[in-house]
């Protein structure tokens, strides 16, 4: 299970690991609000937004910037009412390829 | 200000507020790394949160703003109307409507406001956690009221957004002064419901100008310009290197660096910080530079906040002739800086709240004793 010492140098190491598994939970918990969003282009957002910000600010915790990045943009797209489905599918496929 | 720790007692408790298993669990590990913080309760939203905190009344929160059911301002308010806890809200950093959100808080009775680590951000989880720690100390330690705004909105009623400044007593050795040109203010841990009550005292056609220093996380100060914009008489804009502060309009210092009055002229400059300075925009820093510009001719205040920020500063100006005033410990939600200020010799007349801008307005002149 990768850890990412160099983030947290002070928290225990079973912090870390219960960081990340909280994070697969979360990610579980968030990706269908996403995906249901992105298969209705004319619906609501309000979940996918949500999602999108709680994840990327997850994400810093457990030492993933890259896709802490991702879900900003989306996150930002979507408040700004810009076109987000690419930047959308792209955080969905990353989130669904993330291992603890 | 070195680290702050409370002596070695029982853990205090805090009740986490956060929809994000991974905030709440980060959050729970960084409070109880050092024992004097116990996590007693979770909520996953704001509903969960008020009745949480009704039930078991911690010593403080640490609260979310974007939350599912009931936002977190909403929260805020319902707990501060039921069961007043001292509440630090811990919200993303972002730009945008969060900021203003964040002043909301502020507002709505939360003691202060910390950014969530932010991508690309060089402050590492280690530095992360001790903020929250020392901020979580300081928060615990405020003195909090009840805010009616929250029972005034389960009535359906359109509660003003601070109850209107009372019409209080100036003590008699406030007495006008000829010449003043600026009202300066300092202020942290409380401070902008402070300065909120201040300056709501203070018309629109003021002929001085006035100038804060608010211990602010970076990137809030904007948004605490246009909320105290939208509920005082006065414009408040973000203070510019190399501007001139303008009569009749207040400035704030803007964050990362010190705002230093240049001359008598008011123009201002935006300095770096002076080594070991602790907080950024420093308060010290700016009320030296007034005693050295303005002597007399300038009115120093310090309110509410932890520390010792401004105690030496507002000294400087009462030896060059300024008036000064400090915030009594009544009124402060961390009696810190002005407890500091008065032994320092700094405060010629120390006021609760309610009574700073009444006696600014007659240092001024402009009052009217009945």
């Amino acid at each position: 299970m990768a850890v990412h010492p160099a983030r947290a140098r002070s928290l225990p190491a079973d912090v870390l690991v219960s960081l990340r598994l909280a994070f697969g939970a979360e990610r579980d918990e968030r990706l269908p609000a996403l995906r249901a969003a992105l298969q209705d282009p004319t619906g609501p957002t309000g979940e996918a937004r949500r999602a999108a910000h709680s994840l990327a600010s997850s994400a810093v915790v457990v030492g993933e910037p890259r896709l802490a990045e991702i879900a900003r943009d989306v996150e930002e797209r979507l408040d700004a009412d810009l076109p987000w489905h690419e930047q959308g599918r792209h955080l969905a496929d990353v989130l669904a390829s993330w291992a603890p | 200000m070195g680290p702050v720790s409370l002596p070695r007692t029982a853990p205090l408790a805090v009740v986490l507020v956060d929809d994000s298993p991974v905030q709440r669990r980060f959050a729970r590990a960084a409070l109880e790394a050092e024992h004097d913080f116990e996590v007693v309760g979770e909520a996953r939203n704001g509903k969960e949160a008020v009745a949480l905190v009704t039930r078991l009344r911690p010593a403080a929160v640490l609260m979310d703003l974007d939350l599912p059911q009931m936002s977190g301002i909403e929260a805020i308010e319902a707990i501060m109307a039921s069961a007043p806890t001292p509440i630090l809200v811990f919200s993303a950093f972002v730009d945008g409507d969060d900021h203003a959100n964040a002043v909301a808080c502020l507002a709505a009775g939360a003691v202060d406001v910390l950014p969530k680590p932010a991508p690309h951000s060089f402050t590492s989880l280690d530095e992360h956690a001790e903020q929250l720690r020392r901020r979580m100390r300081v928060t615990a330690r405020a003195r909090v009221i009840t805010h009616p705004r929250g029972k005034l909105r389960s009535r359906g009623l359109a509660g003003p957004a601070v109850a209107p400044v009372r019409e209080v007593a100036v003590p008699a050795e406030v007495r006008a002064r000829q010449g003043v040109a600026l009202l300066v203010l300092g202020a942290s841990t409380g401070g902008p419901q402070a300065l909120l009550t201040v300056l709501k005292a203070l018309p629109a056609d003021l002929e001085q100008a006035v100038l804060v220093v608010q211990h602010m996380a970076e990137g809030f100060v904007p948004g605490l310009a246009a909320w105290l914009d939208e509920l005082v008489p006065l414009p408040v804009v973000v203070g510019q290197d190399g501007a001139r502060l303008r009569p009749g309009t207040v400035t704030l210092a803007p964050s990362g660096s010190n705002l230093l009055v240049h001359d008598a002229r008011l123009r201002v400059r935006c300095a770096p910080p002076e080594e070991g300075q602790f907080h950024v925009p420093g308060i010290d820093a700016t009320l030296r530079s007034v005693a050295d510009a303005l002597g007399p001719d300038a009115v120093g205040v310090l309110l509410t906040g932890m520390g010792r920020d401004g105690a030496l500063g507002l000294r400087a100006m009462r030896d060059r002739g300024a008036a000064t005033l400090g915030q009594d410990e009544a009124t402060s939600a961390v009696y810190g800086m002005p407890a500091a200020a008065l032994d320092a010799g700094g405060v010629e007349v120390q006021l609760p709240v309610e009574a700073i801008g009444p006696a600014l307005l007659a240092l001024v002149g402009r009052e009217v004793r009945p």
